[in-house]
């Protein structure tokens, strides 16, 4: 079966062709990034503008690059929730339409089940069950996974997302939006001067909790601050660092207990912060000692992409899920919610 | 024989409409917030209703503005599935063009009249435009083209006049404003997807088509102003 996967949940267009024999065959990102720049986050009306603009372009590119006819299509996907609305309406609209003139099913995608499936898209992918870290902009939660929607909710955060707080802390430091990257290049100067807290993480459970960080990042700048209200540069390396240091440490304690818990020897971790290198590194180290396999997605397929729509729609339509011609996008929708599928 | 395929869910209202040689059927509902969840269901029935395939239609026809944004980007990504899937040519037509055709055909407005179709564009503003109507079955003449402003500055454009007011956009005028016109407005006003569908032939035979890979919403307004960051240190 082969699948073309829309992305436009947020601030990235994503379109890619998804083969269930021949795997991923192609896929193109658009990220808005530069567009939301000055604005220091996600403008929804310009998102939803520039999606609308750049969508049916890219699917024309990728199905080319794909070599792909629209005889060849089997589905469509496309990523119905959650996310802002506007940017859903304008994928969906568009997945659904296209469905309908060519006469396929079309599926509507869980975008954190895109995420949490990405790692399935690389060469060894791992095998139910196991434990999934799902840290990205809007989301930190443990899972276990016995299944495709089969996801029991382990632990999550009761208040900011991980990347969120990155983004957050990243604006205090006067850094460019998003703010995980540019912490983490930040941070590689940094030396161990400052030790934030590690929250929630002296009490037993798999909860997490990042707003405190940010006070505690806030704090910290205004004690060194400058007159311009910001400390020197490395001062400020230090504070990413130490800001970094704290949220991987507090991820891998999480991790650990979640893998303890469970018995699970594999742990797969996806979203945009799974791409932080200094959490892939350490992850790794520390499940190995445990006997856990730890598995990511390349960079790219940690942030929001086409490719992992595709996928998790083509694994929905096989088994036969299809969405009906009325489209209700979904701007909340608890993972845990989804049907599982059978086998 | 022409096969026209029409949408709107430019304001509150969502329809759908098929001319087949001259023969127009519409569906037609008030349904805020609703049209996602509406539109491709209408589209399905209306095609079935006229035994055609989606492949049968030789274009469709979109409002393509103004109204509102996620109005027009709901009617615009469902059509550019529609017309890129089925290879169809797709033609974009004012809203307020649209509402004038609409407001003469179920109004009854004579030949000659002029109309105001104005749409409430958020922030103390209206859409609108200045169409003069001609004979029942062809285009309005556009005397002044869409474009948006505070209600202050629509006033100070006309003489004391007998325009006929029509749209969701008259609320915005105050009582004095709505004086100055000298005719009661039609608030419960909606564009109509048979009128497009009544004009896209015409439109068709002209060449004023697009591909579906050009088909944008005109939102008219553009300068939405969003507070910009201030930045400490340049980077
Ligand atoms: N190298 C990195 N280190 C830390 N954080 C990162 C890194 N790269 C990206 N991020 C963070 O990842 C987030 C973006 O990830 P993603 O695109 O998956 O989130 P989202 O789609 O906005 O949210 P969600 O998927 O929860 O709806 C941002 O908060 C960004 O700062
Ligand atoms: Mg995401």
């Amino acid at each position: 079966m082969r699948v073309l996967g829309i992305e436009s949940s947020c601030d990235e267009t994503g379109v890619a062709v998804y083969d269930s024999d021949a795997g991923l065959i192609a896929h193109h990102l658009y990220s808005q990034v530069k567009l939301h720049a000055d604005y220091g986050g996600v403008v929804p009306e310009l998102a939803s503008r520039d999606h609308i603009r750049k969508t049916l372009p890219m699917i024309q590119r990728v199905l080319r690059d794909s070599g792909s006819e629209p005889a060849d299509i089997d589905g469509v996907a496309f990523t119905l929730g959650p996310g802002l609305v506007g940017a859903l309406m304008v994928g969906s609209c568009i997945g659904r339409s296209l469905a309908y003139a060519w006469g396929v099913p079309a599926v509507g995608v869980h975008h954190m089940e895109g995420h949490l499936l990405a790692p399935m898209l690389e060469e060894n992918p791992p095998s139910f069950p196991f434990v999934a870290l799902l840290v990205s902009g809007g989301h930190t939660q443990l899972m276990r996974v016995d299944g495709i929607g089969q996801y029991e909710l382990l632990g999550e955060s009761l208040d900011d997302a991980a990347g969120e707080a990155f983004d957050k802390a990243a604006k205090m430091l006067d850094l460019d939006y998003p703010g995980g990257p540019q912490i983490a290049k930040l941070a590689s100067r940094g030396t161990e001067r400052f030790k934030f807290p590690r929250p929630m993480t002296d009490r037993p459970g798999l909860d997490f909790s990042f707003s405190g960080l940010k006070t505690y990042t806030l704090n910290t700048i205004a004690e060194h601050a400058g007159p311009d209200g910001l400390p020197d540069d490395q001062t400020m390396a230090d504070i990413a660092y130490a800001f970094q240091d704290a949220v991987v440490d507090t991820l891998l304690i999480k991790c650990r207990r979640a893998v303890e818990q469970t018995g699970l020897k594999a742990l797969i971790m996806a979203g945009g912060v799974s791409a932080n290198q200094s959490l892939r590194e350490k992850l790794q180290k520390v499940m190995a000692k445990k006997g856990v396999q730890v598995y990511y997605p390349r960079p790219e397929f940690c942030v929001d992409n086409g490719a992992m729509i595709a996928f998790a729609g083509c694994q929905r339509l096989l088994a036969g899920q299809t969405e009906d011609l009325g489209i209700s996008v979904k701007a909340r929708w608890p993972l845990t919610s989804l049907p599982a599928l059978a086998g | 024989m022409t096969k026209i395929l029409a949408l709107d869910t430019s304001t509150d209202a969502c329809s759908v409409a098929i001319n087949v040689d001259g023969e127009i059927h519409e569906d037609f509902v008030v349904a805020p917030q609703d049209h996602t969840r509406r539109l491709l269901p209408m589209v399905d029935h209306l095609l079935s209703k006229s035994s055609l395939a989606l492949r049968d239609v030789d274009a469709i026809a979109f409002t393509h503005g103004p109204g509102s944004f996620t109005g027009l980007r709901i009617c615009v990504g469902i059509v550019q599935g529609l017309a890129f899937g089925a290879n169809l040519p797709v033609i974009g037509v004012s809203t307020l063009e649209i509402m004038a055709m609409s407001a003469q055909r179920l109004l009854g407005l004579a030949a000659g009249t002029p109309i105001l179709p104005v749409l409430d564009a958020r922030m103390g503003e209206v859409y609108w435009a200045l169409y003069r109507l001609v004979a029942s079955e062809s285009r309005p003449d556009c005397l002044l083209v869409d474009q948006v402003s505070p209600p202050e500055d629509l006033v100070s454009q006309f003489e004391q006049s007998n325009l006929y007011l029509v749209g969701g956009g008259c609320p915005v005028l105050d009582q004095d404003q709505m004086k100055h016109f000298g005719v009661s407005c039609q608030a419960q006003f909606y564009p109509h997807a048979y009128d497009l569908a009544r004009l896209a032939p015409e439109l068709l035979a002209s060449g004023h088509t697009q591909s579906a890979l050009d088909a944008n919403p005109v939102y008219i307004r553009n300068e939405v102003s969003w507070e910009k960051r201030r930045r400490i240190r340049s980077q």
